[in-house]
């Protein structure tokens, strides 16, 4: 069967038409993805190995400054300076050989009439089936210069900020990037890396607490479990730490670092830490210098008003007591004997303890527990410490203008006059201090004494009665604190329930005898022994031939104290040998009875005119 | 009589047709186009020979023939703007491509018609217009029995690049084929633009 030929003309014009109207899909598809490719925001590019350009978009042509059409014409090694152009055909030649399938770098675009721009490059090669021609390479060039220019700005403020900003990992190494001030205010130029612990704490480990020891120690138990873990431990975690600074000193010798942390949490849990560094030297010595400022202003308001209310007979006590004393500083520092100036401070921490001056109290106390605390090799060079006696006689100078100010009637500033050296003075002068000072005492130890006193009407010189109240002061005190029972103990004992002392003074033909009495427990001679062996006061043979009673008087051995801790009241252990050398020095002997359960009786004597 | 110079025989025969095509249709089409061969060597880079690319194909009685000009839209915006009196810039997109797609579809047309008068039947594809990029994707054709011709046609606006690609099967289709020079026209009134 034959077509006829004009059904085959027919025929092909129809399929003319049918491979007209796809080709024309295709060539407006086709023309819609070339516009898509024209206008990327990107330099988009093909090229030859050797730059020439065979396709590009719109942005590329901005660059050469030309039209889109104008691109054929144009090889890429103009948009670049020569240098930068080797770098980048050098790139171009690797790919259009194969040796790598894709690479990016960044180099700037030195176009010559605009800024230079920075462009993050990607070069592929190209991959359409092209085996007619050389090789190919498509070329993408995204402008990254203001993502750079920006990044230098951040990165020129966290390198001038004034903070050490830095991060750790969930092991608590340091991780980049972090501020510049790190490395300063850490004194370590190599912080990356290294363990928090190690770079921040370690240095003032000793001045943190040991339960922020404890938390800052442990910081890598809270890695790997969710945020509430940090808010659990945050308050103990040290927020304010002193690290020694050897380039210093003086007050200047600590430098105080303010940290503050945060959390990096990703993915629910505790990743890593953010810390904050503050350089808070200068504010913590401005703080401690403004609380010094307070301090002194305070002690000025306080000494005016101690002194003010002092009672008259305390006031003449102070006067002439303090003033003894502070002469007898002076001589034993010059005469270098560590032992009298020790006895001295004793007395003088005595007299302002009792007469409620707490500043100067304070200061001897300072002075003596610093140089009672002093190892044997420094004990030559005690007089180091000199600065602190001083402040002591500052003290005294200013405690005793106010005295002079109000001993002096209204309308003069006369210092009132003492006593001539030499004049007797009735014992009972003493009574109103020794029981202000009993007074103190008992309720420093909460015991509950009764002190009562018989002065014969005995006299002795003024300087005397002087020293003999701080003897009788530290007798009194070591009654209190060790010879009395507590009040509870006493009534099981079936003794009243306060705890009694009595001082009775007589005059005899030949002597003058002072007896201070508690109706305590009695000194235990063996205890006694045992406790200045074990202080190494005296040696196991001397123990061993000693009698009871010179058992019970080793307490008046330099050294010697049957409390571990020092208090500010007794059990120094210069207390009684203390009084032991003063009586010694005015003459007289000082002797002491006992009994278990009963109390203790110590005796001063003197012989007449001896003193 | 055609004179020796004026007969051709074989592939030379095919591409002298399309040239001679190409010389008439352009002349009419660009106003003033002036063929010339080109002297360039035409290396794969420089194969791409301008932004835009029409293209044409004619296949029958063995012969396989692509015919490109490459062109950019300046050059036909100008020629265009001395067709209608408007302004180069006022022109629109699509009568530059339909332009250039009339330029190949009369090229084709003639070659067409005068191969046909000399014995070799022919049909002729739509002119189809794309990017002049494209022409990297024809270079990978197998080139043992395929002949290339390029050559531009001048205008007082600047150069149109075409190129013919001739592929024979089998290689020897050509072997008995002929053709002349046809005389040229006294009165030449075929450039007239009735496209529009």
């Amino acid at each position: 069967m034959s077509v006829p030929a004009d059904n085959i003309a027919m025929n092909q014009n129809q399929i003319l038409q049918a491979s007209h109207h796809i080709l024309t899909l295709m060539e407006r598809s086709k023309e819609q993805l070339e516009r898509f490719v024209d206008r990327l925001p990107s330099v988009f590019c093909v090229s030859s190995a050797q730059g020439q350009v065979v396709k590009g978009n719109a942005e590329l042509a901005d660059r050469f400054g030309c039209q889109l059409e104008g691109l054929l014409a144009k090889n890429l090694s103009s948009l670049f300076k020569p240098a930068t152009w080797t770098l980048f055909a050098e790139q171009m030649r690797g790919v259009a050989a194969g040796d790598t399938s894709q690479t990016s770098l960044e180099l700037p675009l030195d176009a010559s009439d605009k800024d230079v721009k920075t462009l993050s490059w990607t070069l592929r090669a190209f991959d359409g089936n092209t085996s007619g021609s050389g090789p190919l390479v498509t070329i993408f060039g995204v402008d990254v210069s203001e993502i750079r220019a920006y990044e230098r700005q951040l990165s020129q403020i966290f390198s001038t900020i004034p903070l050490g900003i830095l991060r750790v990992d969930q092991h608590l190494k340091v991780v980049p990037p972090l501020s510049a001030y790190v490395s300063r205010i850490l004194r370590d130029d190599h912080v990356v890396g290294k363990n928090l612990k190690e770079v921040l704490f370690a240095p003032g480990w000793e001045q943190l607490s040991s339960l922020q020891r404890e938390y800052a120690g442990n910081l890598t138990s809270i890695m790997g479990f969710p945020e509430f873990q940090y808010e659990m431990i945050k308050d103990n975690l040290p927020r304010l730490i002193s690290i020694p600074d050897p380039s210093q000193t003086g007050p200047k010798a600590l430098r105080w670092i303010g940290i503050n942390y945060d959390p990096i949490v990703q993915d629910g849990v505790i990743d890593g830490l953010l810390l904050i560094l503050e350089d808070r030297t200068e504010v913590e010595r401005m703080r401690a210098e403004q609380e010094a400022r307070q301090l002194s202003e305070e002690s000025v308001i306080r000494r005016f008003v101690e002194v003010r209310r002092l009672e008259p007979e305390v006031r003449r006590m102070v006067q002439t007591d303090i003033r003894a004393f502070i002469d007898s500083i002076g001589q034993s520092l010059a005469a270098n004997d560590l032992a009298q100036t020790l006895r001295t401070l004793h007395g003088i921490k005595g007299v302002s303890r009792v007469a409620q001056l707490t500043q100067l109290k304070d200061l001897a106390h300072g002075a003596e527990t610093t140089l009672l605390g002093l190892a044997a090799a420094e004990k030559a060079s005690w007089r180091q410490h000199e600065g602190l006696i001083a402040g002591i006689v500052d003290e005294w100078n200013e405690v005793e203008t106010i005295l002079a100010a109000l001993n002096a009637p209204v309308g003069t500033h006369k210092v009132a006059t003492q006593p001539a050296p030499g004049s007797l003075v009735a014992l009972a002068h003493m009574e109103s201090r020794l029981k202000l000072t009993v007074k103190e005492t008992a309720k420093a130890v909460s015991k509950d004494v009764e002190l009562s006193c018989k002065w014969g009407d005995v006299h002795l010189p003024q300087e005397v009665v002087g020293k003999l109240s701080e003897c009788l002061l530290h007798i009194l005190n070591n009654a209190v604190d060790h010879g009395l029972e507590a009040s509870t103990a006493r009534v099981s004992a079936g003794k009243r329930s306060a705890g009694r002392l009595v001082i009775h003074a007589v005059r005899t033909d030949k002597l003058i005898e002072i007896m201070v009495a508690d109706d305590g427990h009695g000194i235990n001679g063996v205890a006694v022994a045992r406790s200045a062996l074990a202080k190494g006061v005296i040696t196991q043979q001397e123990a061993a031939t000693l009698s009871l009673q010179d058992k019970i008087e080793l307490i008046f051995r330099p050294g010697f104290s049957t409390r571990d801790a020092a208090s500010e009241i007794s059990g120094r252990g210069i207390g009684l040998d203390a009084v032991a050398a003063a009586v010694k020095s005015l003459g007289g002997t000082i002797s002491l009875a006992t009994e278990l359960g009963e109390g203790t009786t110590f005796t001063i004597r003197f012989e007449h005119g001896s003193p | 009589m055609a004179s020796e110079s004026s007969k051709f025989a074989g592939s030379a025969a095919v591409m002298a047709a399309v040239k001679h095509a190409a010389k008439t249709e352009g002349s009419g089409q660009l106003r003033d186009a002036d063929l010339q061969l080109s002297s360039v060597v035409v290396t794969p880079e420089a194969a791409v020979r301008d932004h835009w690319m029409s293209l044409i194909l004619l296949a029958g009685g063995g012969i396989r023939m692509t015919l490109k000009a490459f062109y950019n839209t300046n050059l036909c915006r100008r020629v265009l703007a001395d067709i209608t009196g408007q302004k180069p810039e006022e022109i629109a997109d699509h009568f530059v491509s339909d332009l250039m797609r009339e330029l190949l579809n009369r090229v084709g047309g003639s070659a067409k018609r005068m191969l046909g008068d000399a014995g070799l039947t022919v049909g002729l594809s739509l002119p189809l217009v794309t990017r002049g990029f494209d022409q990297i994707f024809s270079n990978s054709t197998n080139q043992r029995d395929t002949d290339f011709e390029h050559w531009v046609l001048k205008t007082k606006y600047g150069a149109v690049a075409m190129s013919a690609e001739l592929t024979r099967a089998p290689a020897d289709c050509l072997n008995k084929f002929e053709w002349i020079v046809p005389a040229p026209k006294t009165d030449a009134d075929d450039g007239e633009l009735d496209f529009l």
